[in-house]
This record gives structure tokens, sequence and C-alpha cells, in this order.
């Protein structure tokens, strides 16, 4: 049991346990060993036979990914043989590519570039044209394929062997024809098509969804966690606050939730963050004294029997906090009722990362129910809230609206009610006839706090962005200022 | 119901036995299937992956990589002729134009000619140069009187 061996690692004594590879080792020492086709969450292929490295006392360069380390063996990884190797590597992998950098959006987050700034030959000896093969194919809903670009490492094969365990993408010919590419142009159909543009180490697989729209070397990135589902992936979101816009998101590894991957449906989350989806500052002074205002009055007037709560599980913990301290506590409104979609199949898993429940906090929602003595199980409750003849309803709404088909309906319905404040960021609320007091929310990417997951993984948002819209508030935010206005309104009295 | 005859299930199943993976077993019953019709067909392919699990695509990886597993209807009689360097000296270019001629004829006519015409490596049989096969038939020193009369016997 962890049997520790010793190796030299340019020069320097290295401990790794038994049977990690040098490429494994290398990496724990923050050695950098160029490669293409090794990928942490695949196997190895050792196809691409980049990450050569010099084995002291062997006559030729081994590849580091799959040379597992031995007591006292010596590598080095800078020496001028492997350098020379990589230069060699490169050459060959760019014999028949198309570099047409300008026009990738693999371009600055690319390898082979990258490699190339470090130890590019810049002179090329190939006098044959280059061969030609298939581009911009429509591969499935998400991606594009350039199968000149493909250095053919293998990894988005074994990704669809792997992970997936779709199968759906092979190695098509050979030689200098080899070609990636589906049986008989069938489309990939699952759920996890972008996470081949994340493992591409070059420009062959693109987003459909982010090509041409912009530079990478231009987006901020700030880690978070995706609100699609109860998983609750850790990711990285990449956006241009100074347009208070957001482009993509990618998964962040984490071992415990997600691992390195993440799913499609959740790189769609950041759509709805975007300035023209959203609801702004302008609704909170529709009328003349403010919607804060308007419904502290309409607290001050009903009593709390006639007051209801109606909760969204895609808040976070610390909101939920203060939403029920002040309600609940402060207040003493009994009438909370959970806002979950009625044809939810919550405990549905697609054995990979996606849970039926699409709300990203539903565990930290049932926890702080229960802290406030409101325990009970997840259900949707919005037919009890309708049901309840209250004057007031207080609603937090949903924000990701893709698993939740009744939205809309729901608002109409809402909007029948006496008296409806809908807490929201989705600019549709505006469109519901009757829907009177609307405050906006900051989305998911702008707030502090944390979430629960299915599991009960406690994961901190901790670096937001700043709000797209201005005069958005937390949830938090929101209750001081709805106390602050309450408390005027005493003291006018 | 497959659409394998059932002898050449029988085959498969020995195949697919035979390796330490299934996966292994794709090119002899590729081999199996081109014996049996003449080429591979995509519902060949299809059938494969439903009935006994073999990815369409690992199947197509094998199939595209090996340019004698034939992806298109083949003609009747199929010639090998070896291009390699004894047989070229001894005249098979001659010959293989004496072929293309026949072939040429039968286009001539508006018909579709029986034969096709390849160029392959060495067939092990430089003694007899030029050496060619017709399907699985092999002819020594064919020369472009010789190939006239083999021709005429597959119906030329």
């Amino acid at each position: 049991m962890n049997e520790q061996v010793t190796f030299k690692l340019n020069g320097k004594d290295v401990s790794v346990p038994k049977g990690w590879t040098v490429m494994e080792a290398a990496r724990r020492e923050n050695v950098s060993i160029p490669h293409f086709c090794w990928h942490p969450g695949l196997k190895i292929a050792g196809v691409c036979r980049f990450c050569m490295v010099e084995v002291v006392g062997r006559p030729k360069l081994e590849i580091a990914c799959n040379l597992p380390v031995t007591e006292g063996l010596e590598i080095n990884t800078k020496t001028d043989v492997v350098k020379d190797a990589h230069k060699w590597g490169l050459e060959f992998h760019l014999i028949n590519h198309p570099l047409d950098c300008p026009i990738c959006d693999q371009a600055g987050e690319c390898k082979l570039q990258d490699y190339y700034m470090e130890v590019g030959k810049y002179k090329s000896q190939m006098t044959r044209p280059k061969i030609l093969k298939p581009k911009a194919l429509d591969v499935g809903s998400e991606l594009v394929l350039d199968t000149e670009r493909c250095i053919l490492c293998s990894r988005c094969v074994r990704f669809e062997e792997e992970v997936t365990k779709t199968n759906a993408l092979g190695i098509f010919s050979r030689g200098d024809r080899s070609i990636i590419g589906t049986y008989n142009e069938e489309k990939l159909k699952h759920n996890y098509q972008e996470n081949q543009v994340d493992i591409c180490p070059v420009g062959a697989f693109t987003s459909k969804r982010f090509r041409f729209k912009q530079r990478v070397w231009f987006l901020t990135q700030k880690e978070s966690i995706c609100p699609g589902c109860s998983t609750g992936c850790r990711i990285s979101v990449h956006a241009k606050p100074q347009e208070r816009r957001y482009f993509r998101i990618k998964p962040v590894l984490d071992k415990e939730v997600n691992g390195y991957w993440m799913c499609d449906i959740g790189r769609r989350t950041f759509e709805h963050h975007n300035l023209e989806n959203r609801l702004d500052s302008a609704s909170l002074v529709k009328r003349g004294n403010g919607e804060l205002a308007a419904l502290a009055e309409q607290l001050e007037a009903s009593s709390p029997r006639d007051i209801a709560l109606l909760v969204s599980a895609q808040y976070l913990n610390e909101e939920y906090q203060s939403f029920f301290e002040f309600f609940v506590k402060e207040l003493g409104v009994q009438k909370v009722y959970q806002w979950r979609e009625p044809t939810e199949k919550r405990d549905d898993f697609d054995n990979i990362l996606l849970r039926g429940d699409r709300n990203a906090n539903t565990q930290g929602l049932m926890g702080t129910l229960e802290t406030f003595g409101l325990s009970r199980n997840a259900r949707n409750e919005f037919d009890d809230c309708l049901k309840s003849k209250s004057k007031v309803v207080i609603a937090l709404c949903p924000e990701i609206t893709s698993g939740f088909p009744s939205l809309g309906t729901h608002l109409t319905q809402l909007a029948e009610m006496p008296f409806v404040s809908l807490w929201t960021c989705l600019i549709e609320a505006t469109e519901i006839k009757g829907l009177e007091n609307l405050i906006p929310m900051k989305s998911f990417f702008e707030k502090k706090g944390t979430t629960l997951n299915y599991n009960k993984v406690e994961r901190k948002l901790e670096s937001p962005y700043p709000s797209a819209v201005f005069g958005a508030l937390d949830v938090s935010e929101a209750v001081s200022a709805l106390r602050s206005e309450m408390r005027k309104m005493l003291g006018k009295d | 119901m497959s659409v394998f005859s059932e002898k050449l299930q029988d085959k498969f199943k020995h195949y697919l036995a035979r390796y330490e993976t299934r996966r292994s077993a794709i090119l002899p019953i590729l081999h199996e299937i081109q014996d049996e019709y003449g080429w591979i067909q995509p519902e060949h392919i299809e059938s494969l992956e439903k009935e006994y699990g073999l990815a369409k695509v690992h199947v197509q990886e094998v199939v595209s990589f090996y340019s004698m597993y034939r992806t298109e209807k083949p003609r009747p009689y199929r010639i090998y002729f070896c291009d390699n360097i004894v047989c070229t000296l001894m005249g098979a270019e001659k010959t293989m134009e004496k072929i293309r001629k026949v072939m040429k004829s039968y286009e001539d006519k508006g018909l579709e000619s029986p034969f096709s015409l390849e160029g392959v490596p060495c067939l092990g049989v430089c003694d007899g140069a030029p050496a060619m096969l017709v399907n699985k038939e092999r002819y020594l020193r064919v020369d472009s009187e010789k190939v006239e009369e083999i021709l005429m016997k597959y119906g030329a």
C-alpha cells in the first residue's frame, strides 16, 4: 500500500506513489511536458508522440505519458535532444495543418500555437501541397468540425468511448488521409458535446454557440457554480464585464462533484444573464414611490395571515436565511410555499452529471426551511399558494427557465392574485399583464454565497461579476432595503 | 430476422469468441461478409451494431483503413494485375493496355464491362511474370494474346 518510488526529474529527486507515470509526476512537480493526446480524464493513447523525454542510459527518447516511474529512473525534459524532438514533432503535425489561426476560434488557447511559440521551426521544408480535407462539418447540435486542423490525437474518440459511451466518433482511412468523423454523417446527439471543444487541443472542434463571437484573450474568467441542475458543477464563467456581457461557461476540475466535464444544458445557462434578457432598475421606480415602497405599504396594511411566500430553489443559502429571517421571524408570516416545476422528474439522472432536479439549491432551501421550523420534502406547492387566498404574495422567481416549462403559465396565474411582488431577473416578467410589482434581481454569477448540491456538498460562490444591469439586488439586499422602507413608514406615522 | 445467413452467423459467433476483445473479431467478420456478398454494404455495418453490438464507428474505421475491403458493388470479374518491377519488365503494361481496350469495347457498345482492373503489388510468382488474378484464379505469363483468350472464357 502506498509504496513510494524515487526518481530524478531534471536532476531533482522526486518521490511519487508506485504506478504513477512520468507525466503525472511531472505535473505534480509543475514541470510542464508538452502533450496533445494525453488527458487526465481519459485513458492513455500514446498516439501524438509529443511528450518525449530523455531517459538517461537509454538510447532513444520515450513518451512520458506511458512511462511508469521506477526506482532510480533519471528523466530530463529540457535538454536539447528533447527540444529538438518537439521541434520535429510539431513540424510533422503541421504538414497538413491549414494554419488558419486568424479565423480560428481556438487561437489563444491552442496547444499547437503555444508549443510552436516555444520550440517552433518557423521554416517549413515542405514543398508538396497540403492535403485538403473536409471543413466546417456539422457534426452535432453544438459542434462544428474542421478535419484539416485535427492532429488525430483521438481524445474526442476516447471521450465518446469512455465518458458518454456513445462511440459516435472514429478515425477513418489511414496515413495522411486519416480523418475524424461520424458514421455516415450522423450527428452527435448527447448532452456532453461541448466537452469535445474543451479537450480538443487544437481548433478542430469549435462550439457553434461561441464560434466567431469573441477572441478568447479579451475574456475575463471567474469561478462560479453551474445553476443548471442540482449537481452543481464547478465552472468558470467567461465574460466581458466592461460590456456587461457573458460569453461562455467552461467546467473547472472538481473531483468531488463534476470531475473534468459538464453538460451542454449547463453551458447554456449564461444566456439569460445578458443585458437584453434582464429586468433592470427602471421597474424599481416605475411608480412615484418605488416598487419596494409599494410592497412595504402592502405589508404594513396586511395581517401576517394574509401574506404568503412562494420560494423557488434557485437562490443561495444566505439569501434564504435573510429572506426567512425577515418575513418569518420578524413579520410572522406562516404561509411558505415551494415553487417548483410540476412536471419535473426530480430523481432522474443521466449517469454522467445531469440531474432531473433543475434547481441548483434544493438542499440549501430544505436546510434553511428546517432551521425555521418549516421542514418538509421538496415538492411543488404552487397550486396551494394560489388557493391560499393570500392578499400579498412575495415570490422568488426561478431564473433558469429551461427546466421550468410551466413558468409562463404560473406567472399568468400569479398575476390574477390581489398583490404579487415578483423578485426576478427575467425580462419576460414585464410581458405578463397584471404583474405590477417587479423587483430586479442579480443573477447567479453576480452574487456571493453558498449552495448545497444534491449530495449536500457545499460550494462557495466567491468572485461575483458586477451585475449586468443597474440597480439589481440580491435577496439579502432587497430584504434590507425593504426593512428600511418599512421603518421609514413607521417613523412617519 | 438477421440480414446474414445462419451459416455466416455461426462464423461470426466463432470469431467473436476467439479473441480477447470482441472488437478484434471485426477484421475476420468483414472478410466473411465480403466473401459472401462481394462487398460490404451499409446495412451490413448497421446490422453488426444491432445484432452483435459492434459499434458502427469501429467497423467503419476498419473498413476505411484497409483498401481491399470493397465498399462499392464490384464487377463480376475483378482483375488484379501485378505492376511490380519483374512483371513490368516482362510486359505487364502492354497486357494491361489490352485489358483496358477490351473493357472499353463494352462501353462503346453501351454495355457495362463485367471486368474491373486494378494494379496490385507482387503476387509472389515472379517466375511466371507477368502474373494476374481474376477474382481468386491465378494466371501466369499473361501476354496480350493470352489475355484475350482468358477474358473470352469469362464472357468477353
